[in-house]
């Protein structure tokens, strides 16, 4: 018998218990660094949406209906980093420090690409990430 | 170094992917199909991840329940269990590495403004990701192929191998 199996009441209780509670306040734009995806989500709001892979590095969130970009999530990110930083000796980035502003690793991103409507999809999410500043430990 | 760390998964040999997983603290062991021989193994998913889920995605209105956490209890386990196919080998620019990803169709989707199930997304397939350490990182759906609906778009190149 698995343990999944032997402990099924225990992943039912704790997932009772956070549905049972109300919802932490939030406030979007809102970032999250999954350590076992090694990805970064980023959130526009809490709303559904479909996956749209970009590129390697870039996914999209949309919404489903309205087509409107609810999100998206960079794949490999401390990879990314690790080579941005190995490529451009001046682009020091310390990820070990409070955090790295979103909207410039979005930029270096962009300038991988060639293709013009992805451009500008890096673009708006740049635009709408505000001064987003991610970290790189799990919350 | 946690002693469950060790148990990384060799997808090529099944000798060395015992069916259970040690217990780790702040994580919630799950059931999904084994694709070595389509037995049930265990995977693991954080209680961070959870939280995550439930805190971030659902409307304003905190008290009603995030649609996301619903839908990986409802949807993403469902499709753990029982998918229509299983990929390895997750592209990205981090070459191919040793994750899985499970596809299927679940029967419902929920709504994030009332939290309420609706019927699943048309033309969408729904993808379930885990690492080289069995655990669940992400699930999403994603747009379905329109030859083959019950699969991905791009399923041939975002993926190396086809295990199921």
């Amino acid at each position: 018998m698995t343990n999944a199996k032997q402990d099924g009441t225990q992943f039912d209780a704790f997932v009772t218990t956070l549905m049972s509670e109300p919802r932490p306040e939030i406030s979007y734009p809102v970032s999250h660094y999954d350590e076992e995806g090694n990805c970064l989500e980023i959130l526009f709001s809490g709303d559904n949406y479909q996956a749209r892979r970009i590129d390697n590095l870039v996914t999209i969130y949309v919404h489903p209906e309205s087509g409107e970009i609810i999100g998206a999530s960079l794949k490999s990110i401390r990879t990314f980093i690790d080579r941005l930083t190995n490529e451009i000796p001046g682009a020091k980035i310390d990820l070990s420090g409070a955090g790295v502003r979103l909207e410039y690793l979005l930029t270096a991103a962009m300038w991988r690409s060639k293709d013009r409507d992805k451009i500008e999809i890096y673009i708006e999410l740049r635009d709408r990430v505000d001064n987003l500043v991610v970290t790189f430990c799990p919350a | 170094m946690d002693d469950s760390q060790s148990t990384e998964f060799d997808i090529s040999t099944n000798s060395s992917n015992p069916k259970t997983l040690p217990t780790r603290r702040n994580y919630q062991a799950i059931e999904a199909r084994d694709p070595h021989d389509l037995g049930v193994w265990d995977l693991r998913i954080s209680d961070d991840k959870l939280q995550w889920f439930s805190k971030a995605f659902g409307p304003p209105d905190r008290d009603v329940i995030s649609w996301k956490l619903q839908e990986f209890v409802h949807c993403a386990r469902p499709t753990l269990l029982a998918p229509r196919a299983i990929f390895k080998d997750v592209r990205s620019d981090v070459a191919d590495r040793d994750w899985l990803c499970y596809c299927g169709v679940p029967s419902c989707a929920f709504h994030a403004q009332s939290g309420t199930r609706r019927q699943p997304w048309p033309n969408s397939v729904m993808l379930v990701y885990v690492n080289e350490s069995r655990e669940v990182f992400k699930f999403e759906w994603v747009e379905a192929d329109r030859s083959e609906p019950h699969l991905p778009v791009d399923h041939e190149t975002r993926f190396g191998e086809r295990l199921l």
